[in-house]
C-alpha cells in the first residue's frame, strides 16, 4: 500500500504543470531551503521527533478546483526522517477520500554503548568484554514509525453516508530495555537493547444518517498488533557461564481488537432538548506460549515450572454505555442530565506456576464504573451565568489485594460573565470527595509478617481523597487589537487516610498572555506561566523480621518512618514579534523560555537522610529570527536564525557511570539530555 | 372615471411591497459588501468556503452575516451580524450561522452536550472563514489562547510531539463535543491511547490494574517536568503505592546518586525501572519458591 500512496501523490504532482497551462484553477506553493546545524551535547534529545540535519528541506502545497471537485496536496519535509504527505480530494456535498503518509522519528538517546553484540535483534550475545567499555559497540536507542493509509466518506447529498478507512503502522528500532539478575545475589541488573520490531493494521467503517436534528451511526473498527519478537535473549554476564542458556526478557504481545459502536443524537421539540446515547463493544485478545524456566541462582541453571496449560489465551472486552439530556426546562436554565457506564471485564486464563510444592497463580483484574449526575446552567442578568453540578461515580473491582472499589461525589460552582463590555470573568470551584473501600488482602498475622504493612498502604489511585480545586480566568479585548488575559489556578488533594503512601498533593498556577495585531504596523505576543507544585509521601523502611507497623515508631536500627516532599517551581515565558517593512519585507523573531527547580527533603525517624537540591532541574531556551523578502508576488526569500539550549541537572543523573558499582551496568540510554544548538537557514518559496 | 380609475391604480402599484422585503430584510450581495471591505473580501476569494460556494450556491458574506440592507445604509457593528470578541449577539446566534449549513455533520452531533457548547464557546472563537484557505481551527496556537496552562505543559522537557506538528489537540480531544469527559474522542482514556500505542494494550499475563484502569493515573498527556511523561519521578511515583520489606521501603536520598557514598541501582538513573521493566504488564513466568525470581508479577521480565 505504501508504493501505491507515494506512486499516487508524485502523478498528482506531475499534472500540476499541464493544469496550469489547461488554465485550470490551481494554486499553491513550493518551498526549497538548506540549513546548516551547529549542535554540541545530546542530539537525540535535540531531534527528539524530527529531523534537523544539515542538508536541504522542501514543502509543496497544492490546491486544484475544478466546478465542485477539490484536490489538496501538502507535502512536508521531503526526504527527512519526518516527512509527511497528505492528499485529500472530492467534491463538495458528495464524497471525500484522503491518502496519507507519515514518518516520525522519536530519538532517545545517541552514541549508547554496550557489550552485546546483536543489539536490535531477538539475541543479545555477550562478548566477554563487560569490564573494558572502550571495547563496546556503539548503539543510538531511537523509534521511527512509518504510517500510510487511506480514508474515504460519500454521501452523494443525501443524509445517509459511508465512511471506511485503513492504515498500516510500521515500527522499528532499539530500546532500551533491562534484565536484573536471577542467576547471582539480588539487585544485579544489565541495561539491554531490545528489538522493536512492530507492524499495526487498522481500519474501520461506519454508516450512519445525520440531518440537522438526528445524528445515528454505527461503526465496526479493528486493529491487529503484531511484534516480530515475542522476546528477546540475553546472556546474562552476572551468570558464572552466561552461555549456559540464555535467559529471556518478555516484549509487548501481539494482539487483535475490534470494536462496535454506534451513537445517537435526537433534538427534541420540547424543552429546547438534545438527546444523545453511545453505546460500544470491544473486544482484546492474544495467544501466546509461556515460558517453562526461571533462572536459578542456586545453579548456574533453571528452575524447570510446571505450568496447568502452555499458552496464555487473553481475552478482555469492554462493553460502555453513554447518555446525555440537554434540555432548558425553564426560562433563564439549562439543566443536563448524564448517565455513564463502564465494564471491562476479563476472561484471559488463569496460570498456575508450580514448583518444588509451591505454587504461584496470575491475578486477573476486572472493574465496572458507573457515574450520574447533572450540569445546570441559569442565566443572570447582564450576560452573567451560574454554573453547578454534581456528579456520582462508583467503581467495583476485583483483582486488586488493595482495594473493592471507590464512591466519587464530584461538586462544582462556577459564575462567567461578560457584564462588562469586552471583558470576561469566570471563576469556578470543585470539590471531590472519595472514599475508597480499602480491604487489604493477604496481608499477614502478626506485626512482624512482611505482608502486614498491606494494612496501612494505600495507593493513590483508590485512596480516600479530598480534592479541591480553584480557576479564576479573566480576559478582555482593547480596542479591537489588544487581547489580554490571566489565569490563576490552585488545587489541593488530601489523601486523608492514608498511612503509607502519597498523602498530599498541591498546585497552583498562574498564567497571563497578551497579544496585539491588526494595526499594520506589526503583530506581537507575550505568555507567562508559572507553576509551584508539591507532593508529600509516607513510607516505612523494614527489613523481615521487623515490626512492619508505622504506629510502632522506630523499633530497630533497620525498621523506621521516613517521609520525603518534593517541590517544584516552573516558569515559562515567551514572545513572538512580526514587522512587516514596508510591501516586500517581513521580520520575524520568537523567543521560548522554561525554567523548573525542583528540590527533595527527607525526614526519618531512623538513621539520617540527605536532602537533594537538584530535581529535574532545567533550562530550556529556543530563539529564532527570520526575514522574509519577496521580490514578486510568487517569490520570495526567508532566511533564519535559530538557537537552542537545554541545560539538564538531576542528582539521579549527575555523574552518570556505564558501571557505577559492582551490580550495575548500564548502557548510557537516557544519560543526557543537555544540549545547544545553532541552526541558520535559507529558503526560497515559490507561489502560484 | 377612467382618470380617476387610472390613478388609483397606480396608487395601487406603488403601494405594493416592492422586492417583498422591508430594509432589514433586504440582500445586497456580496459585491457590495466588497465596495467598503475590499481586503477581506479579496482574502475570502482564496479560501475553501469561497471555492465551494462557487457555481451560484448560496448567498455569499450574507450566509452568514445577515442580510446586508440596513448595514450598507448604516455601517455600525450594531447593524450587520458580527462574529468573535466584539460580536454584538450572543454565542448561540453566531454559531447558527455556521450550524445552518455544517449543524447535520456528525462530527457535531455532541455539540449541545460538549463543554465548549454549553460554556458558549462559538464556532468563531476557533474556526476563520475570511483569513486562511482552510477553516479547520489553527490547533495548537487557537487552543492555547484559552487553555494557557496546556501551552506551559506541551514546551515541557517530556511531551508529545504537539510542536513537530505529529500529534495535534485534534487527535485526542474532539472540541465539537462528545459524551467523554474533557472533550476525549474516544469512550475511555485507555483505548484513546492505544490507538497509537497498540504495544501496551495487552492482555497480559500479569496485570498492572492502575495502568489496566487509566493510563493518566501514572502520565500527564500534555506534558511533563519529568522523563516519560510521568505525574512523578521515580522512585517516588512507584513508592507511592509500594511499600515492602528492603528496597520498596528504601528512602533513596542523595547518597545513594552515582556521586553519592552508596550509589544504588534503586535510585540512580531510570531507578526502579533499572529492573522492573515491563511495567504495563509481563507475559514472563513466575518461580512460585524464590521470592527474588517473580520475574512475571514484579515486572522484571
Amino acid at each position: 500500500m505504501k508504493k501505491i500512496i507515494i506512486a499516487t501523490l508524485v502523478f498528482t504532482l506531475c499534472l500540476v504543470p499541464s493544469a496550469i497551462l489547461a488554465g485550470e484553477d490551481v494554486s499553491g506553493s513550493v518551498t526549497v531551503g538548506v540549513m546548516g546545524v551547529d549542535q554540541d551535547g545530546e542530539s537525540a534529545k535535540f531531534d527528539e521527533y524530527r529531523d534537523m540535519d544539515d542538508g536541504t528541506y522542501g514543502n509543496v502545497e497544492l490546491r486544484a478546483f475544478r466546478g465542485r471537485y477539490y484536490l489538496d496536496l501538502e507535502a512536508l519535509s521531503i526526504g527527512r526522517d519526518d516527512q509527511s504527505y497528505l492528499l485529500k480530494g472530492g467534491r463538495f456535498g458528495k464524497f471525500k477520500y484522503s491518502l496519507f503518509y507519515d514518518e516520525t522519528p522519536h530519538n532517545l538517546s545517541d552514541g549508547s554503548r554496550t557489550f552485546y553484540s546483536g543489539a536490535g535483534t531477538g539475541f543479545l550475545t555477550n562478548t566477554g568484554v563487560s569490564s573494558d567499555p572502550s571495547r563496546w559497540n556503539e548503539v543510538d536507542y531511537r523509534k521511527e514509525s512509518q504510517t500510510y493509509g487511506l480514508d474515504g466518506a460519500f454521501s452523494f447529498g443525501t443524509p445517509f453516508y459511508i465512511k471506511f478507512g485503513a492504515a498500516e503502522k510500521n515500527t522499528d528500532g532499539i530500546y532500551p530495555y533491562s534484565g536484573n539478575s536471577t542467576f547471582v545475589s539480588f539487585g544485579r541488573t544489565t541495561e539491554l537493547p531490545a528489538p522493536v520490531d512492530w507492524d499495526e493494521t487498522k481500519g474501520f467503517i461506519e454508516t450512519g444518517y445525520r440531518t440537522r436534528s438526528l445524528k445515528a451511526l454505527l461503526k465496526a473498527e479493528f486493529s491487529n498488533f503484531n511484534n516480530s519478537n515475542d522476546e528477546f535473549f540475553w546472556e546474562d554476564d552476572f551468570a558464572t557461564n552466561p552461555a549456559i542458556l540464555p535467559d529471556a526478557t518478555t516484549l509487548p504481545p501481539d494482539n487483535d481488537f475490534w470494536k462496535l459502536s454506534g451513537q445517537l443524537a435526537w433534538k427534541a421539540p420540547f424543552l429546547s432538548s438534545s438527546f444523545a446515547f453511545r453505546g460500544t463493544y470491544s473486544k482484546l485478545e492474544d495467544n501466546q506460549k509461556i515460558g517453562t524456566v526461571v533462572a536459578d541462582d542456586a545453579g548456574p541453571g533453571f528452575t524447570a515450572l510446571t505450568l496447568n496449560r502452555s499458552d496464555f489465551d487473553g481475552d478482555i472486552s469492554y462493553a460502555t454505555f453513554d447518555a446525555g439530556w440537554n434540555m432548558d426546562p425553564a426560562d433563564r436554565l439549562t439543566l443536563e442530565l448524564f448517565f455513564k457506564y463502564l465494564d471491562k471485564n476479563n476472561d484471559s486464563t488463569i496460570i498456575d506456576f508450580t514448583a518444588g510444592g509451591a505454587t504461584d497463580e496470575t491475578e486477573i483484574f476486572d472493574y465496572n464504573k458507573t457515574s450520574a449526575g447533572l450540569d445546570l446552567t441559569y442565566a443572570l442578568p447582564g450576560r452573567t451565568f451560574l454554573d453547578g453540578g454534581y456528579a456520582y461515580t462508583t467503581v467495583s473491582r476485583e483483582g486488586r489485594l488493595d482495594n473493592d472499589g471507590s464512591d466519587d461525589n464530584l461538586l462544582f460552582l462556577q459564575v462567567r460573565s461578560r457584564s462588562l463590555e469586552l471583558i470576561e470573568m469566570r471563576g469556578r470551584y470543585e470539590y471531590l470527595d472519595r472514599d475508597g473501600d480499602f480491604s487489604p488482602k493477604h496481608a499477614g498475622d502478626s506485626v512482624t509478617d512482611a505482608e502486614f504493612i498491606r494494612n496501612f498502604v494505600r495507593r493513590f489511585d483508590v485512596a480516600d481523597l479530598k480534592r479541591q480545586r480553584v480557576e479564576l480566568e479573566t480576559a478582555t479585548l482593547v480596542a479591537d487589537s489588544l487581547g489580554l488575559a490571566l489565569e490563576f489556578d490552585w488545587e489541593d488533594s488530601d489523601y486523608k487516610e492514608t498511612e503509607l503512601g502519597l498523602t498530599g498533593v498541591k498546585h497552583y498556577g498562574l498564567y497571563a498572555t497578551a497579544d496585539y495585531g491588526g494595526s499594520g504596523l506589526f503583530n506581537t505576543g507575550i505568555y507567562f506561566g508559572y507553576e509551584n507544585d508539591e507532593t508529600n509521601m509516607n513510607s516505612r523502611r523494614y527489613n523481615p523480621g521487623d515490626i512492619t507497623d508505622p504506629a510502632a515508631g522506630t523499633s530497630s536500627s533497620s525498621a523506621s518512618n521516613w517521609s520525603e516532599t518534593k517541590k517544584y517551581d516552573t516558569y515559562a515565558f515567551g514572545i513572538f514579534l512580526d514587522i512587516p517593512l514596508g510591501k516586500r519585507i517581513v521580520c520575524s523573531a520568537v523567543w521560548d523560555y522554561s525554567d523548573v527547580d525542583g528540590k527533595a527533603d527527607f525526614t526519618s525517624g531512623g538513621p539520617d537522610l540527605v536532602n537533594f537540591d537538584q530535581v529535574d532541574d532545567y533550562t530550556k531556551q529556543e530563539f529564532q529570527a527570520d526575514l522574509t523578502y519577496g521580490f514578486t508576488d510568487f517569490f520570495s526569500i526567508k532566511v533564519g536564525y535559530i538557537y537552542e539550549k537545554l541545560d539538564f541537572k538531576d542528582e539521579q543523573w549527575d555523574g552518570y557511570s556505564l558501571m557505577p558499582n559492582s551490580a550495575t551496568i548500564l548502557s548510557g540510554a537516557y544519560a543526557a539530555d543537555e544540549f545547544e544548538a545553532n541552526i541558520g537557514f535559507l529558503e526560497a518559496k515559490y507561489s502560484f | 372615471m377612467r382618470g380617476i380609475l387610472f390613478i388609483l391604480l397606480c396608487l395601487f402599484v406603488v403601494g405594493l411591497p416592492s422586492g417583498g422585503t422591508a430594509a432589514g430584510d433586504e440582500h445586497v450581495g456580496s459585491e457590495a459588501c466588497a465596495e467598503c471591505h475590499e481586503e477581506v473580501a479579496a482574502a475570502f476569494a482564496g479560501t475553501l468556503h469561497a471555492k465551494a460556494w462557487s457555481g451560484g450556491q448560496a448567498g455569499g458574506c450574507e450566509s452568514c452575516h445577515g442580510p446586508g440592507g440596513v448595514h450598507a445604509e448604516d455601517p455600525s457593528r450594531e447593524s450587520i451580524g458580527t462574529f468573535g470578541e466584539a460580536a454584538t449577539r450572543g454565542a448561540a446566534e453566531q454559531s447558527e450561522a455556521c450550524l445552518g449549513c455544517h449543524g447535520s455533520w456528525q462530527e457535531l452531533a455532541m455539540w449541545d452536550l460538549g463543554r465548549h457548547g454549553k460554556r458558549d464557546v462559538t464556532c468563531a472563537n476557533c474556526h476563520s472563514v475570511h483569513k486562511d484557505y482552510s477553516p479547520s481551527a489553527a490547533a495548537p496556537e487557537v487552543c492555547y489562547g484559552c487553555h494557557l496552562d496546556v501551552r506551559i505543559d506541551a514546551n515541557k522537557i517530556s511531551r508529545h510531539p504537539i510542536r513537530e506538528g505529529k500529534v495535534g489537540c485534534g487527535d485526542c480531544h474532539n472540541p465539537h463535543g462528545t459524551l467523554s469527559k474533557h472533550l476525549v474522542r474516544n469512550d475511555t482514556v485507555n483505548q484513546l491511547c492505544y490507538g497509537c500505542h497498540a504495544d501496551k494494550r495487552g492482555p497480559y499475563m500479569w496485570e498492572h490494574p492502575p495502568v489496566e484502569e487509566k493510563c493518566t493515573t501514572c502520565h500527564v498527556p500534555h506534558g511533563s517536568r519529568h522523563k516519560k511523561l510521568l505525574v512523578q519521578k521515580v522512585p517516588n511515583l512507584c513508592q507511592s503505592c509500594h511499600d515492602w520489606s528492603r528496597h520498596p521501603g528504601t528512602p533513596y536520598d542523595q547518597q545513594a546518586s552515582f556521586l553519592g557514598q552508596a550509589p544504588s541501582n534503586r535510585f540512580f538513573g531510570r531507578s526502579c525501572n533499572n529492573c522492573h521493566i515491563n511495567i504495563h504488564g509481563s507475559m514472563a513466568p513466575n518461580d512460585p519458591l524464590n521470592s527474588g525470581h517473580k520475574n512475571g508479577q514484579a515486572f522484571l521480565r
